[in-house]
C-alpha cells in the first residue's frame, strides 16, 4: 500500500513537482537566509577564534559584545595576574584608528595589539603570506591582512590622480597610525570581520603608543587558569577580586550572539525571513497538495470501498507528503549549498550551515508538508465511499 | 456475527429496503422498500430507468452506503451490526466492484490495479503482483501487466477492472453498467467474459444496466421503478420463453 501510495505521488508528475518546488523554494529561502544568518553570527565572534590559547577573556562589566570595545586601567592586568589559579593573563588592545597610505589617502582600520612578549593573538603562523610574526618584535611594525592590503590600503600608482589604478601596498612600506609612522612587516590571512574593515596587527605597547593618550586602554585581558582550575571557577574569581566580567570564549560568543540576535534586531529580521518561507511554503505546498488530494479523492474513494480504513488513507497521505517534504528539503538544501559555494570566497557574505541549521530546517520542512496534508486530510477522512458509483 | 439467515444459499437478502436522500423540501426518496434475494451462484440484472434507485440499491448491498430501514442481509450478516471498521474490512473480503469508468488508478501498471484489493487485505507485494499476474491472465491480458491504464483501449481497461474485482476471490461482486462506456461488441465480450471467469458456484454477482443487448447474460432480471422492484424475470428456469413474474 505504501508503495501504492507513492506511486500515486510521483505518477502525477505536474502537481509532485509542483509540490515539490514549493517545499524546495521554502527550503531554499530559510536555508540561504539562515545560512547568512549562521555566517553573521560567526563573523561577529571570530575575533575569539582567532585566540584559541585564551582560555578565558576578561572585560569590562558592561561590554556588549566583542566589538563592544570598552577599555579597562592597564593595571588591571596585574590585578588579574594576582588572582590565585590564573597561569597566565595578557593585554588585548582592540581598537580603531586613522591610517594615512603613502599616497595620502586617509582610511580607518581596525588595529589588534597583542602581548608583547608571547605575541598570543597575532595571526597563526600557517596564515602568514609573507613575512613572520616574530617580526612584530621590530621597531614600528605592523602586520596586515592579505583583503586589507590588495583593497582597503591598496594605494594609487599616480598619488597626485584621485583616478589612478590602484596598486596592493607592499611589505616595507610605512604607513602612518594617528601621525606615527608604522612599518608593514608582514601579510597574513584572517577571519572574515563583520564591519570587514582594514585589519592591523601589532604589539600591545605600540597599539597604545599609536592610540590617543587616555587612561583606559586595555581592550580585553586574556587568560588561562593553571593546570586542574576550573575554568568557571576561576571566572567567579576574578569577578570578585577585580569586580571584572571574566567569561570563557563559549560564554563571550554567546554574549555577542546574544546581543546581535535579541539587540541588533538580527533575530527579528531573519525570523520574518524564516516566517516567510513557513508561509510560502505551506501556502504553495499546502495548496498543491490539497489539489493532489482533491483530484486522487475519486481514487481514495475507491480505495475505501475496497477496504481501506481511514487511518490507512491517513496514512498514504502523510508518506505522500513525508516524501514530498524530504525531497524538497534536499532541493533546497542542494540549491543552498550551491549558493554557499557560489560566495566561499566572498568578502561580503560568510555562508554556513551548521548541523542545526541542517536539522532544524529538515524538522521546518516536514512540519511544513504534515501541515500541508492536514489541510487536506478531513476530505479524507470524511470521504463517502458511495461516491464510487457517481 | 453468526448468519442470521437460515437459507444459506442466498447471497443477498434484502426485506422492504428504503433509502432517502436530503431532507424537507429537497428529500429524495430513492429506495421506497425493496425486496429482493439474490442466490448464490446466480447472475442478476438490475435494470429500469434512470433515477429509480439502481446505483441506490448496490450501493446499500455493497455495504457503502446505509440504509434507512427495511432488512438486508449479505451472506446472512447486516451491515447495521457491524463497526465502521468491521463493516470496512467485510467489504475489503467479500465485495468485488466493477465501475462504468472502470476507475483504475492511472499512475500504477495494470498488475498493481489488479493487485490492489489484495494489498488491502494485507497480502504482501510479491504474492499480490503475482497472483494479479494469473488472474490477468485468465481474462486474456497476461502479456499486457506492465501497461499504464492509458496505454490500454477502454475493453482491456474494463478487462483490468474484472480482473480486479475478482483478484481476492469475493463471495459478491457489484457492477454499475459495466458496459455502457463500451462499444456493443466489446460490451459484449466484456459480458461473455464475466460469465466466463466470474460466475461461480460460491459467488453472486449484481449487473447494473441499461444494455438491453447484454440481458442474454443474465440469470434474472430484476425490473426497478420509482424505488421498488416492478418484476423480476428468470431467464433460466424457461429457455425461450423466459417467465415474468410481477413483484406486488
Ligand atoms: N447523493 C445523492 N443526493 C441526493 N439525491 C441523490 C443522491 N444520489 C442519488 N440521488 C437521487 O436518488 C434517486 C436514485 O438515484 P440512483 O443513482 O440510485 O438512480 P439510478 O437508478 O442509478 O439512475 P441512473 O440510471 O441514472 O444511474 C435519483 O432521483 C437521484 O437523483
Ligand atoms: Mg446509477
Amino acid at each position: 500500500m505504501n508503495l501504492l501510495a507513492l506511486k500515486m505521488l510521483i505518477g502525477d508528475r505536474a502537481k509532485y513537482l509542483g509540490i515539490i518546488s514549493g517545499l524546495c523554494f521554502a527550503s531554499l529561502l530559510i536555508v540561504q537566509q539562515m545560512g547568512i544568518f549562521f555566517g553573521f553570527l560567526s563573523l561577529t565572534s571570530s575575533a575569539l577564534a582567532r585566540v584559541p590559547e585564551a582560555r578565558l577573556w576578561v572585560a569590562d562589566p558592561d561590554v556588549r559584545f566583542i566589538g563592544d570595545s570598552r577599555p579597562m586601567l592597564d593595571n588591571m592586568l596585574l590585578r588579574v595576574r594576582s588572582v590565585p589559579g590564573v597561569a597566565w593573563a595578557i593585554p588585548y588592545y582592540n581598537g580603531n584608528l586613522r591610517a594615512r597610505l603613502p599616497d595620502g589617502r586617509g582610511e580607518t582600520c581596525s588595529v589588534v595589539g597583542i602581548d608583547d612578549a608571547s605575541l598570543i593573538g597575532g595571526p597563526h603562523p600557517s596564515n602568514m603570506i609573507e613575512g613572520t610574526v616574530e617580526n612584530l618584535r621590530m621597531s614600528d611594525s605592523i602586520i596586515i591582512d592579505q583583503r586589507t592590503a590588495q583593497t582597503m590600503f591598496a594605494v594609487r600608482e599616480n598619488p597626485s590622480d584621485p583616478n589612478s589604478p590602484r596598486r596592493p601596498i607592499r611589505v616595507g612600506e610605512t604607513i602612518e597610525l594617528n601621525d606615527q609612522r608604522a612599518t608593514i612587516v608582514g601579510i597574513c590571512k584572517t577571519l572574515l570581520q563583520l564591519q570587514g574593515e582594514a585589519t592591523v596587527f601589532t604589539t600591545f605597547n605600540r597599539a597604545i603608543k599609536f592610540a590617543p593618550a587616555e587612561r583606559r586602554r586595555t581592550s580585553f585581558i586574556l587568560a588561562a587558569p593553571n593546570e586542574g582550575v576550573d575554568v568557571r571557577q576561576l571566572c567567579q574569581d576574578i569577578k570578585s577580586a577585580t569586580g571584572m566580567l571574566a567569561m570563557t570564549p563559549q560564554e563571550f560568543q554567546d554574549k555577542t550572539w546574544n546581543f546581535f540576535v535579541f539587540e541588533g534586531g538580527f533575530g527579528v529580521f531573519f525570523g520574518i525571513t524564516v516566517l516567510f518561507g513557513v508561509v510560502i511554503g505551506v501556502g504553495i505546498a499546502g495548496q498543491m497538495f490539497y489539489n493532489f488530494v482533491t483530484d486522487n479523492l475519486r481514487y481514495f474513494a475507491i480505495l475505501k470501498a475496497m477496504g481501506s480504513g481511514a487511518s490507512r488513507l491517513v496514512q498514504m497521505v502523510i508518506l505522500q507528503a513525508t516524501v514530498a517534504g524530504l525531497m524538497g528539503w534536499a532541493l533546497g538544501m542542494g540549491l543552498a549549498s550551491g549558493f554557499g559555494y557560489l560566495v566561499r570566497d566572498s568578502d561580503q557574505i560568510l555562508f554556513e550551515i551548521p548541523p542545526v541549521l541542517f536539522g532544524g530546517s529538515l524538522v521546518l520542512i516536514l512540519m511544513i508538508s504534515w501541515l500541508s496534508a492536514m489541510m487536506s486530510m478531513r476530505t479524507v477522512i470524511r470521504l463517502d465511499p458511495a461516491t464510487v458509483f457517481k | 456475527m453468526k448468519p442470521v439467515s437460515t437459507k444459506t444459499n442466498l447471497a443477498v437478502e434484502c426485506r422492504g429496503v428504503t433509502k432517502s436522500y436530503g431532507k424537507g423540501d429537497a428529500k429524495v426518496h430513492a429506495l421506497r422498500g425493496v425486496d429482493i434475494s439474490i442466490g448464490v451462484g446466480e447472475l442478476l440484472m438490475l435494470v429500469g430507468p434512470s433515477g429509480c434507485g439502481k446505483t441506490t440499491l448496490i450501493s446499500v448491498i455493497a455495504g457503502i452506503l446505509d440504509r434507512d430501514g427495511g432488512e438486508c442481509r449479505v451472506f446472512g450478516h447486516d451491515y447495521m451490526q457491524m463497526s465502521g471498521r468491521e463493516r470496512t474490512r467485510w467489504r475489503g473480503k467479500t465485495i468485488g466492484f466493477v465501475f462504468q469508468s472502470f476507475n483504475l488508478l492511472p499512475t500504477l501498471s495494470a498488475a498493481e490495479n489488479v493487485a490492489v484489493p489484495l494489498l488491502i487485505n494485507g497480502h504482501s507485494r510479491s504474492r499480490a503482483i503475482s497472483k494479479a499476474k494469473d488472474v490477468l491472465a485468465r481474462v486474456g491480458l497476461g502479456d499486457r501487466w506492465k501497461s499504464l491504464p492509458s496505454q490500454l483501449s477502454g475493453g482491456q481497461q474494463q478487462r483490468v477492472a474484472i480482473a480486479r474485482a475478482l483478484v481476492h476471490d469475493p463471495k459478491l461482486i457489484v457492477c454499475d453498467e459495466p458496459t455502457s462506456a463500451l462499444d456493443h461488441e466489446t460490451g459484449h465480450r466484456v459480458m461473455e467474459l464475466f460469465r466466463e471467469v466470474a460466475v461461480g458456484e460460491d459467488r453472486a454477482l449484481v449487473v447494473v444496466t441499461h444494455d438491453a443487448r447484454i440481458f442474454e447474460f443474465a440469470d434474472r432480471i430484476a425490473r426497478m421503478d420509482d424505488g421498488h422492484i416492478e418484476s423480476i424475470e428468470d431467464k433460466k428456469r424457461s429457455v425461450g420463453t423466459s417467465s415474468i413474474t410481477s413483484v406486488q
